[in-house]
This record gives C-alpha cells, structure tokens and sequence, in this order.
C-alpha cells in the first residue's frame, strides 16, 4: 500500500503522546487493592460507560471482522447485535454485583466465584479457565496493534516494532495506575474510536461507496447472497447466543461493574455505550461490506480497511483508521492485562492473610509479568491465533451459568456450577479438537452452546437435588444495605451477622 | 433487591427475549429472503438487524427510567420510614 508514512507516523506518535499525557494528568498513586483492582469503586457513569466500550471493542474489529464482512456479508454484523445484548445481561447483575462488591470488598470475578461457591478448587479452577481465555484475546490484540502499525506506515514501522512499543505503553500505565488509568485510557480511546471513528467511517461510506444505499444496491446487483443469512442459520444463533451470554463472562468487563460510584452508575451506561455500539459496527463493517466489488482491494482482506481509507479518501483518513484500530487494541490490552494482574494476584500469588499493601504490590507484579510474557509471545507470530481466539467464545460461555445463575438464584450450588462447567468445558474441548464436523448433529450449533446446555442441565439438576448452600442468605440479606445510588441505608444486626461471617 | 424490581426486571426480561428469539431464529426464516423491498435506504434483511438493535437500545433506556423512578420511590419510602419489601 503506497501511502505518505511520515504523515501517518507524526499523526500516530501524537495520539500516543496525547494518550499519555490525559493519562498522567488524571493520575493517582496508587495504595489500596481497592483503588488498583476497581478504583477505589468512584468512577462516574461516563467512564465506567467508556470503560465498557473501550474493553469490550478489540482492534480485531478492524481487520478480522472486516474481512468476515467482505467475505460473508451481513453475517459480520452478528458483532453489534451481541454487543448490545450484552448489555441486557449487566442490566441484570449490576445491582447484585456491585452491593456484594462493595459489602464483601469484592474486586474481580473470581473473588465473587469464591464468595458465591465457598471453594477455592472451584474458583481456582474457574480462574484458570477465564485467565487462559483471556489471555489468547490479550496476544492477538497485541499482534493486531504490530499490523495496524506496519500496514498503516507501509512497513515503515515493522510488526514486531509496533506491538512492543504500544504494548509496553499500555502495560506500563496499567501497572502505575492501575483500573483507574485503564478507564481514564479507555476513555480517551473510547471516544477517538468510537465517536470520531463513527464520523469518519461515514465519510468513509460516502466516499468509496456514494453512501449507504448506493453501498446495498451494488452488493446486491452482484453479490446478492452477501445480503442474506441463508446456509449460515445454526451458526449465526449460536454466534448471537454465545456472544450475548458471555459477554460479561469476560473478567475485565464483569470488573466494570465494581468500579462505579453505585449499581445505578453502571446501568446508566445504557443510555450511550450500545447507540455507540449500532454506529461504531454499522460504520466499520459496512465499510467492508462492498470491499470485493472495488478494484484492487488487497487479497489479505485484513488491509481492507486500510486500503480503502487510504485509496479513498487519503494518508490522514489512513492514519485515523490506524489510530481508531490502535486504541481499541490498547484499551483491551490495558483491561485484560489489569484484569488478569488482579486476578492471579488474589487467587494465586496472595494468601487469605497476605497484607492488603502486599496484596496490591502481587497485583501489580502479576500485571505487569503477564504484559511482557504477552508481548514476548505475540512478537513470535504464531499463525491462526486469531481463529484459536475466537474460539475462546466456545469456553468463556460456560463460565455464564455459574456467574449469572449464582447472582440471580440463591437454588444454585457448588455441584451443579463446578460439575456442570467442566462438563460444558469437556464438551467445549471436543467441538475444538475434533472440529464442528463432530457436531453437525446439533443443526449448525457450535459445541460450546451444546456444552452450555449440559452445564445448566447440570447446574439445574443440582439446584433441585441438594439446594442452597447455607451463607447465601448472608449474601442476599446483605442485598438491602446498599440502595441503587450505592448509599447506606440499612443492614440490621443480623445482616451485619450474616455479612460479618462471610466477609472474604 | 425489592420485589417491585424483581417484577420490574421480570417483564423486561420477557421483553428482551422476545427480540432475542426474533434475531435468531424468526429474522433468518426463508420467508425473508423473498421479501426485498428498501426500508429507509437499506434491504430488508440490514433493516431488520439494524431495528433489532435500536429496540434493544430503546428497551434498555426505557428500562433504566423505569427502574430510576423506582429507586427514587423507594428512597422516599425509606426516609418515611416505611418497610420496603425484598
């Protein structure tokens, strides 16, 4: 791709140095695992909102997807329905999560996991799960900062380049700042992707296509099957269904829901996060949709976006999709690396009576160890990461029926949510290994939603045979002490009795 | 959680999977592939997924007010020194 590198490099460089500065200014020493793990749990609507966005929408968006909607069609728009969806699932837990958060100094998914089941096996075991999982999405972000970077600058910049010094970035202010420089950054990305990439990927649409309709009309002139989901049912249900519930099964974005100042923060984000999330899909993957019709758009579908911002409307259109690329990159990097710090900090380098200074210090140790191993790992360039990545949807479904069902339903327990997710884990690991040839039995669904159905068979079973365990009336009683403003309202003796008992 | 928001969240919850069921397994019917009319500058099938999503953002919105309403009620409620129930 011909392009005028040095103008693509200078507006790139001044959007990190940018980035950095916001992130300095807003800084605040770090000295409680509180304020590293959730931010001291005060972060506003806005950038728990942004946070949300910014966590949820990878650089992946940019290449992968919009390959998937120059070679599917309307099938790649699958992406904004679950990202929408997946709102509808924090609807319902935030309150739950963010009393419990707060009443039992909760900050990861993992602690809930404990306080919820009572066992350190199960959390571990579903640590281990979401960590591992997470921990794919956190290299192939890495590499897709590396590409956008040598594709932007026409390889002015190598791959390997690119992903160190953006990664270290981000691994570097998420270590020092912890959640709250994770949201100030995500923030900062959020609204350069999301609301300025919104602009200019319309203006993109205009440009190369006349618009939307003239963009519709040629596809479906020569492409009419781009239009439709016929031979893609099964696949496209179970992309939806696995999408939407897994959602807030990701361990940065179920932390989201810690951060803010009340439950009611947190679900204030709906009035902004998913209209974001109809503009920013439609904008980039209808930009990609009509690629095969315009000549020279490069064989590597994965440059497509690059190449028609630059072919169509020039090297700052260029420059612009690379940064919006980058900062929804960064953003995830940022959320997963400080997510998963946190994570195998109090799971598995902390102790029950570690100190709470000593606490955050592993925290911060494990976060920044597993940004470099990241970094070593996706310089290797291992190939099909990316199809290894999506993959990972397969398995961090069934972490939703422990986690959903735990939250909503006092029935469950610990059988039925650790039998049931190995189940659902085992089935998961056939589907990946033996391919979707090995389920074509199901109709088109994948054999992680098959799995999921044997985990809530499961979990339901157990529900009924055995029952609740005996603390979770702690935990429901202790539901009434916070209301939706996340102030104190109640909590008699013998709630603070039940609480007290089951304090982490 | 009150049981006035159980209730609350229950009837969006039906709400919510109803347009759930509808994306997934009512939108990708044949039915729709011989349906081909432009709704607003868009095929039917773009439309569709495109309407799908404005009425969850919709839902969610009209949702949130809902349940604010609620919580402002019950605060008053509390500062009368009523019982809430849960």
């Amino acid at each position: 791709m011909t392009t005028n590198a040095p103008l693509v490099i200078g507006i790139i460089a001044a959007f990190l140095i940018g980035n950095a500065l916001v992130i300095r200014k807003f800084h605040v020493s770090q000295d409680s695992v509180e304020q590293y793990a959730v931010g001291g749990r005060n972060l506003g609507w806005i950038l728990v909102c942004f946070s949300y966005v910014g966590a949820w929408y990878v650089g992946a968006i940019y290449t992968g997807w919009v390959a998937n909607a120059a070679d599917l069609g309307i099938f790649a728009l699958y992406l904004g329905i679950y990202s929408i969806g997946g709102m509808i699932t924090m609807y319902f837990m935030a309150t739950n999560v963010w009393i419990w958060g707060k009443v039992y100094n909760l900050t990861s998914i993992t602690d809930f996991i404990r306080l919820r089941y009572q066992n350190r096996v199960f959390s571990k075991f579903f640590s281990v799960v979401v960590v591992v999982v997470n921990f794919f999405w956190l290299i192939v972000e890495m590499i897709t900062i590396g590409y956008c970077f040598q594709v932007a600058t026409n390889s002015v910049i190598d791959f390997r380049i690119g992903t160190v010094i953006a990664s270290a970035f981000v691994i570097a202010y998420s270590y020092l700042g912890g959640a709250r420089a994770t949201a100030i950054g995500n923030l900062v990305q959020g609204i350069a992707f999301a609301v300025v990439g919104t602009i200019v990927f319309f203006i993109i649409i205009w440009k190369t296509y006349g618009g939307p309709t003239p963009l519709f009309e040629m596809i479906q002139a020569n492409m009419p099957e781009h239009l439709s989901l016929k031979g893609h049912e099964g696949l496209w249900m179970s992309s939806v269904l696995t999408g939407i519930l897994g959602a807030y099964c990701w361990p940065q974005i179920f932390n989201r829901m810690f951060m803010s100042k009340g439950p009611s923060d947190s679900k204030k984000a709906v009035f902004v996060a998913p209209f974001l999330v109809v503009l920013v899909t439609c904008g980039i993957l209808w930009s990609g949709l009509g690629g095969n019709l315009l000549p020279g758009f490069p064989a590597d579908h994965q440059q497509g976006l690059f190449w028609i911002a630059n072919a169509y409307v020039g090297p700052v259109a260029l420059a612009l999709v690379a940064i919006f690329a980058i900062s929804a990159s960064m953003s995830t990097i940022s959320a997963v690396s400080h997510s998963i710090g946190v994570m195998l900090g109090t799971e598995f380098i902390s102790k029950t009576d570690t100190a709470p200074l000593r606490k955050m210090k592993n925290q911060q140790v494990a976060t920044l160890t597993v940004g470099v191993v990241a970094i070593i790992i996706a310089t290797l360039n291992f190939p099909n990461l990316n199809n290894v990545a999506l993959a990972m949807y397969e398995f961090i479904i069934q972490a939703f029926v422990p986690l959903f069902m735990g939250i909503i339903w006092k029935r469950g327990n610990i059988y039925g949510a650790f039998v049931g997710m190995i189940a659902g884990v085992v089935v998961a690991l056939v589907g990946f290994f033996a391919g979707s040839a090995a389920f074509t039995w199901a109709g088109g669904f994948s054999a992680g939603c098959v799995g999921l159905l044997v985990n809530f068979a499961i979990y339901l079973a157990f529900a009924f045979a055995k029952g609740e365990q005996s603390h979770v009336r702690g935990m429901w009683a202790s539901l009434s002490v916070y209301d939706e403003d996340g102030e104190y309202v109640a909590g008699g003796k013998e709630d603070k009795e039940a609480i007290a008992k089951y304090s982490m | 959680m009150t049981k006035k928001r159980k209730q609350l969240y229950l009837k969006w919850a039906i709400y919510f999977i109803v347009l759930i069921v509808y994306i997934t397994g009512v939108s990708i019917q044949p039915v729709w592939d011989h349906i081909d009319p432009y709704v607003l500058g868009a095929p039917f099938s773009v439309f569709n997924i495109v309407l799908i999503q404005i009425l969850i953002c919709v839902g969610l919105c009209l949702m949130f007010l809902t349940d604010r309403r609620l919580a402002k009620a019950e605060k008053a409620a509390r500062e009368r020194g009523e019982t809430i129930d849960y």
